[in-house]
């Protein structure tokens, strides 16, 4: 076992639940070496929804609150209203934030509350047998909609940025060097961050949107379907159609954070 | 060990003779699933399917030439499960 796994992890919990080759374990692995980085455990309070995704703050040795369906990002804004000092991580899934928590997510973002989420999306409800998401591309197959699904996905990255969002960055599964330094300064900025990660599902994503379970396969998806902005301006619309745009996508500091905002309001006297 | 940034990955790959002292590569059996997202990542084609069953009934990888071994940490970073630890080692195997 890895030294940082040996002192982060909660021993009696695992072994984790992910099913091998699930992408989840790869995120919360850079998560844990992101966190070492910064030296902020002692400080770190770790929120997840329902869903695989929101299993992967239950293995880490800190506060964690394992929440209702949707509601990690509601309970994570009460407890950083609370306790203002403190680091709130939100791990969720696809559904559980922009389908189930949408309106929590919108209003997370709006308030700019200076929280972590870091969305584990893997196209699909995963735990619950494979049901159609918000994310799941448009005509693919799942148990739900065995004909193809009708709907067009969301970009939740996009929901994020014009919701108010200060800190947006896309990653997927296939770099985990990313997503540690994009969790680093997800961490570091004041505001209200996200962290959209892609990730692979070859349980039920793989076998019935992606028509393979390797998940060799599909972390080689991620990793070629992965562009940077760099190389995103020298290609055409052709080339980058079924391409996913990688990197921090977007970061602002003109918005007030809600804490900083609360307490000044509190000095004033009028809070 | 401290992870490598980008471009030093880059230059380990295309000198690979130079700044590689000896490796360990350990998979820890107890808590690897056997995905293999190990053997398929790896640049060098350091790790292989083992013989070797769990006691969950998974094959585990092992290290068949750790002197290819550029430390690139590739593996370790991309297991799921965060069994697999490289080691600089003067007795490596």
């Amino acid at each position: 076992m890895h030294p940082i796994a040996e002192k982060y992890l909660r021993k009696s919990a695992l072994p984790m639940i992910f099913c091998p080759g699930c992408g989840h374990g790869t995120v919360l692995n850079s998560f844990l070496r992101a966190i070492d980085e910064l030296d902020i455990f002692n400080d770190l309070s770790l929120v997840g929804g329902i869903g695989c995704s929101s299993w992967a703050p239950v293995f880490v040795n800190t506060d964690v609150l394992h929440t209702l369906h949707g509601r990690a990002i509601a309970v994570a804004t009460g407890l950083k209203l609370a306790q203002p000092d403190r680091h709130v991580v939100v791990f969720t899934g696809d559904g559980d934030c922009t389908g189930i928590g949408g309106n929590h997510f919108m209003h997370a973002a709006r308030r700019n509350i200076d929280i972590t989420v870091i969305m584990l999306d893997n196209h699909i409800y995963g735990m619950t047998g494979g049901q159609v998401a918000p994310t799941t591309p448009r005509l693919s197959t799942t148990q739900t909609s065995p004909h193809g699904n009708p709907e067009s996905p969301m970009d939740a990255s996009a929901v994020a940025i014009s919701c108010g969002a200060t800190y947006v960055a896309r990653w997927t599964s296939a770099h985990p060097r990313g997503i540690a330094k994009a969790v680093k300064q997800a961490m570091a900025h004041k505001g209200f961050s996200f962290v959209h990660v892609l990730s692979q599902c070859p349980t039920q994503a793989g076998r019935y949107i992606y028509g393979t379970a390797k998940s060799d396969d599909l972390l080689n998806m991620l990793k070629n379907g992965g562009v940077t902005r760099a190389k995103a301006d020298k290609m055409s619309t052709e080339e980058l159609a079924d391409r996913i745009l990688i990197g921090k996508l977007h970061q602002s500091d003109d918005r007030p954070e809600l804490c900083a905002s609360i307490e000044a309001l509190k000095q004033s006297g009028r809070g | 060990m401290t992870v490598p940034n980008c471009a030093q990955v880059l230059k380990r790959l295309n000198n690979p003779e130079e700044d590689r002292p000896l490796n360990r590569i350990t998979v820890d059996e107890k808590y690897c699933k056997g995905c293999h997202l190990c053997i398929d990542q790896c640049e060098k084609g350091v790790l292989a399917v083992s013989k070797n069953r769990n006691a969950k009934g998974y094959l585990t990888p092992e290290a068949v030439d750790s002197d290819k071994c550029i430390r690139c940490l590739r593996c370790e970073l991309i297991c799921p499960d965060m069994a697999i630890e490289v080691e600089e080692s003067e007795d490596a195997k």
